[in-house]
């Protein structure tokens, strides 16, 4: 048994020096795990601040507040600002997605046009987001205690949805590298890798808005 | 003939060399992606903080001499060096000094070039040094009070500016823990060389697999409640501040759903160490391989699981009793390690290397401190000695009697591989003799201590307790002063020790596989692991030991035997 | 690796051939990722008709729920690839949200005072 291990071994070993050219498939596969466990990890930090909220949404308190809320968003058209900024980020994903699909065809020009289509929905969304939050502190919603009925509100409201607008940030500025990188003839149809783990990071952002949007806002 | 039965990575021609790359000491101070090196700056940084820590452990004791204020002033003080103490302990010794031995050793275990990704690698320790010097400055800009816990309202509406400084601190070591996890999860996964499948890996890569698991699962949950922390005390929000519709019990939850993972992430490592070094130093196979693996992974698992027993006095009571249960079988994967090192040792060629005794001291006192943490999780018991000096005894018997003699033993048992040379037997015997004694002096009173009623992070405590802690106390400073035995035994080392060779504890585990301190490269070929990395005494196995020697060099003199110490001049 | 070998075939095939999108065995001139779009519109937007629209009844909290919830596993599943990723992707996802799910569950049953 121990024996034929051992005489098994310089196979092994052959085999150990004939695998592992193919570079880009290697690294492709470790980048895409390492962004995946990166995203668990982030997952329970969106998880933690919206857990925040949800605590809040369901105690006897807070739904009274919730409520008046979402009063308050109606009468001042909130809700279809809202619904553009999550229209904008489904698109970007769609335009991520699409452009991964081009450099997966070895079209670098695509790759580089969705991308900056991405990037400049991203840019649109912070922008609106900008404008949301100025309205709704016009209106009574703040980070900290103010002493009016929408008290602890403000505070449950802004963490979630400005970490998930820091996200998008960050996301914007990925993307640009992504598409100076394309510029620079970094990727082709075998070494997309950059690409698809950026792709990874933009859709969870998009992800977590989608239930953002539902439990903060819709519900 | 044995050359070729025995299929080592060397090399392809002609003689290699047998003394590793000669390092300079600025090559740890620059920015290096080589793991080694990364590893080395993990662990001399974590040293450092070591020693920061136990002078912080001098000045508690030194307190607590007298029963009145002396050392300090104000209780606030107290709270500084004891929260200080916590925190530089567990997030800039233990968790860094895993890490190190993680980053140095894990590739080498799995016969790799590298960590799968070696610029975030060097990220993730240098964003170490800015974090300890947050951590350091906090203690001078106003006191951080609220212990490694920092329980609000104590941590957001009463302690000083350093409570932000150390959150901030603590966050960015959160990050670092993190990244380095997600390394350590690609690496093993996916770099592990042909003929070593899951079941062919060192139990150390095991043990640093699920402690990865937890860190980025558990690590994130701290990551949030410290930025609503933040918040808190500089944005004027009010999370955990009850008089204005917060709730601090949500912040005790979502720590404890980190920090009792935590604890795994800390006492982990030390077990996956603990492993390697009795098989070692035992000369035989580990007993119940699978079960030690599978073990790490329940462990990881059921860690998720117990976190209210830290809350028995805080939260609904109906909720104890379900978390009694959870925190007790917690212990039955622990006792199954247990049992498997016990049977390890059952039979083997027991050899006393300051290694194995620092061992066989995890095993004495980890059990200790094992059992009375199923005392603790048995909730009429727990009621009684709640935030005593019984849960101070506890929480040191694991993290000093397991993790930091668990560190130990891995310094001494790899040493000869990190440095090229050998420690001093004997200054280890006397090192492991001071420690143990003291240690045990110092930690097993506090159980009195603490079931009479003596509370944890008071300066002021009852005349009665005074007898009980002078001998804590003298413990603590014999304990403090022994560990300057290791700094000496370490320097001696390296201007002196002996020429250790590649493989002076004739181990079958990869890393032994090459030149002490191993080439940039780690491997001059792609090395081939023995088909068992605890085979000692299988066929093959010394002849694949003799190869190593050959190619790789002898140590400058027999491995000290238990009967044969070295004298400790030269 | 058997993920390899299966990124690899994925990444071979699909580019050469169509990827268009089918639904209910209908093909439609359209790549996969535009009809996925499509559908997370159109469900978005019946989202936002049952909460502005439709008086807040029993059922449509859960409902909106389970839609943002199905509209998060559509993103994940085809524009993060889960469809054709290793299994061991989906576990780094899953098993945090699973866990998340319960620990929050947990805070909200769990109540702070009045006990």
């Amino acid at each position: 048994m121990t024996d034929m291990s051992l005489e098994k071994a310089p196979v092994a070993a052959e085999a150990a020096h004939g695998h592992g050219h193919d570079h880009f498939a290697e690294r492709s596969n470790n980048l895409k795990l390492a962004m995946w466990l990166l995203l668990a990890s982030e997952v329970v930090i969106f998880a933690t601040i919206i857990s925040v909220y949800v605590v809040f949404r369901v105690g006897p308190d807070g739904s009274k507040v919730v409520e008046q809320v979402h009063e308050i968003i109606r009468e001042w058209p909130g809700i279809w600002l809202v619904t553009i900024n999550t229209f904008l980020l489904l698109t970007s994903s769609w335009c991520m997605v699409m452009g991964l699909r081009e450099i997966q065809r070895d079209n670098r020009q695509g790759l580089i046009r969705w991308i900056m289509a991405t990037a400049v929905l991203g840019i649109v969304f912070v922008a609106l987001q900008y404008v949301e939050y100025t309205e709704l502190s016009h209106n009574g919603i703040a980070l900290f205690n103010q002493g009016n009925e929408l008290d602890g509100f403000g505070m449950r409201f802004y963490a979630p949805t400005g970490f998930h607008g820091a996200h998008v940030i960050v996301g914007v500025l990925w993307a640009l590298f992504v598409a100076w990188n394309a510029k620079r003839g970094n990727y082709s149809a075998k070494n997309y890798a950059g690409v698809e783990v950026f792709g990874l990071y933009w859709h969870f952002v998009d992800v977590v808005w989608i239930v953002l949007f539902t439990v903060i806002y819709l519900v | 003939m044995a050359s070729i039965s025995v299929p080592l990575g060397g090399t392809q021609s002609g003689a290699p060399s047998q003394s590793g790359p000669k390092l300079r000491v600025s090559d740890y101070l620059k920015w290096s992606v080589d793991h080694k090196i990364i590893g080395v700056q993990y662990m001399v940084t974590a040293l450092f903080f070591f020693i920061v820590g136990g002078t912080l452990a001098m000045l508690i004791r030194w307190e607590l001499l007298t029963p009145n204020l002396d050392l300090v002033q104000t209780g606030s003080q107290y709270n500084t060096i004891f929260s200080m103490h916590g925190i530089v302990m567990i997030f800039l010794w233990i968790i860094p000094m895993m890490a190190g031995f993680g980053n140095y050793f894990v590739p080498l275990m799995l016969g790799a070039k590298d960590m799968a990704f070696p610029w975030l690698n060097a990220l993730a320790f240098w964003l170490i040094p800015p974090a300890g010097i947050l951590l350091i400055a906090s203690m001078l800009v106003g006191a951080p009070e609220g212990g490694w816990t920092m329980y609000p309202p104590l941590s957001t509406l009463f302690a000083g500016d350093g409570q932000t400084l150390a959150a901030l601190g603590m966050h960015i070591l959160g990050l670092s823990s993190i990244l380095g996890a997600i390394n350590f999860i690609v690496t093993i996964k996916n770099m592990r060389p042909e003929g070593m499948g899951w079941w062919q890996m060192p139990l150390f890569c095991w043990a640093m697999l699920a402690t990865s698991i937890i860190v980025v699962m558990a690590t994130p949950f701290l990551a949030g409640a410290l930025t609503l922390l933040i918040l808190d005390r500089i944005a004027g929000t009010s999370f955990f501040d009850a008089t204005k519709g917060g709730d601090p019990l949500l912040w005790q939850n979502i720590f404890w759903f980190y920090s009792h993972p935590a604890v795994y992430i800390m006492v982990l490592p030390g077990m996956g160490i603990l492993s390697d070094v009795l098989a070692v130093h035992a000369r035989k196979a580990v007993f119940g391989y699978k079960m030690i693996a599978l073990s790490s992974m329940a462990i990881a698992l059921v860690g998720f699981t117990v976190w209210a027993h830290h809350m028995f006095t805080s939260l609904q009571p109906a909720l104890r009793v379900p978390f009694m249960i959870t925190s007790m079988i917690i212990a039955v994967p622990t006792g199954i390690k247990i049992f498997s090192w016990l049977g390890t040792l059952w039979g083997g060629k027991i050899r006393f290397t300051g290694a194995m005794l620092f061992g066989l001291g995890f095993l004495s006192m980890f059990v200790i401190g094992g059992i009375s943490g199923v005392m603790l999780a048995a909730i009429p018991f727990d009621i009684h000695v709640h935030d005593t000096y019984f849960v101070v005894s506890h929480f040191h018997f694991v993290l000093f009697g397991g993790s930091v003699f668990a560190i130990y033993a891995g310094i001494y048992h790899w040493w000869p591989k990190i440095t090229g040379r050998m420690m001093n037997e004997t200054l280890a015997k006397w090192h492991f003799a001071l420690t143990y004694l003291s240690f045990f002096f110092t930690f097993f009173p506090m159980n009195f201590a603490g079931m009479l009623g003596m509370p944890r992070r008071v300066a002021v405590y009852l005349p009665e307790f005074q007898s009980v802690n002078s001998v804590i106390s003298f413990s603590a400073f014999v304990l403090g002063i022994s560990t300057f035995i290791l700094l000496y035994n370490m320097i001696h080392s390296l201007m002196r020790g002996k020429i250790a060779g590649a493989n002076p504890w004739r181990a079958l585990t990869l890393e032994w596989a090459t030149t002490s301190p191993p080439p940039a490269t780690n491997f001059i070929n792609d090395p081939v692991p023995f088909h068992d990395p605890y085979g000692y005494g299988a066929p093959g196995a010394n002849e694949y030991l003799d190869e190593i020697d050959r190619r790789f060099g002898v140590a400058e003199q027999p491995v000290p035997r238990p009967k044969a110490v070295q004298p400790s001049g030269d | 690796m058997s993920d390899e070998k299966h990124n690899a075939e994925s990444h071979d095939s699909g580019h050469d051939h169509n990827d268009n999108f089918k639904l209910f065995g209908r093909e439609f001139p359209l790549p996969v990722y535009t009809g996925v779009f499509i559908i997370l519109g159109i469900v978005t937007l019946f989202e936002l008709a049952l909460a502005e629209i439709i008086p807040r009844g029993g059922l449509t909290v859960p409902l909106m729920l389970i839609l943002s919830i199905g509209k998060a596993a559509l993103v994940v599943w085809f524009y993060m690839h889960l469809n054709k990723d290793s299994r061991i992707f989906a576990a780094a996802l899953i098993i945090p949200v699973v866990m998340v799910l319960i620990t929050t569950w947990f805070l909200t049953i769990v109540p702070t005072f009045a006990y």
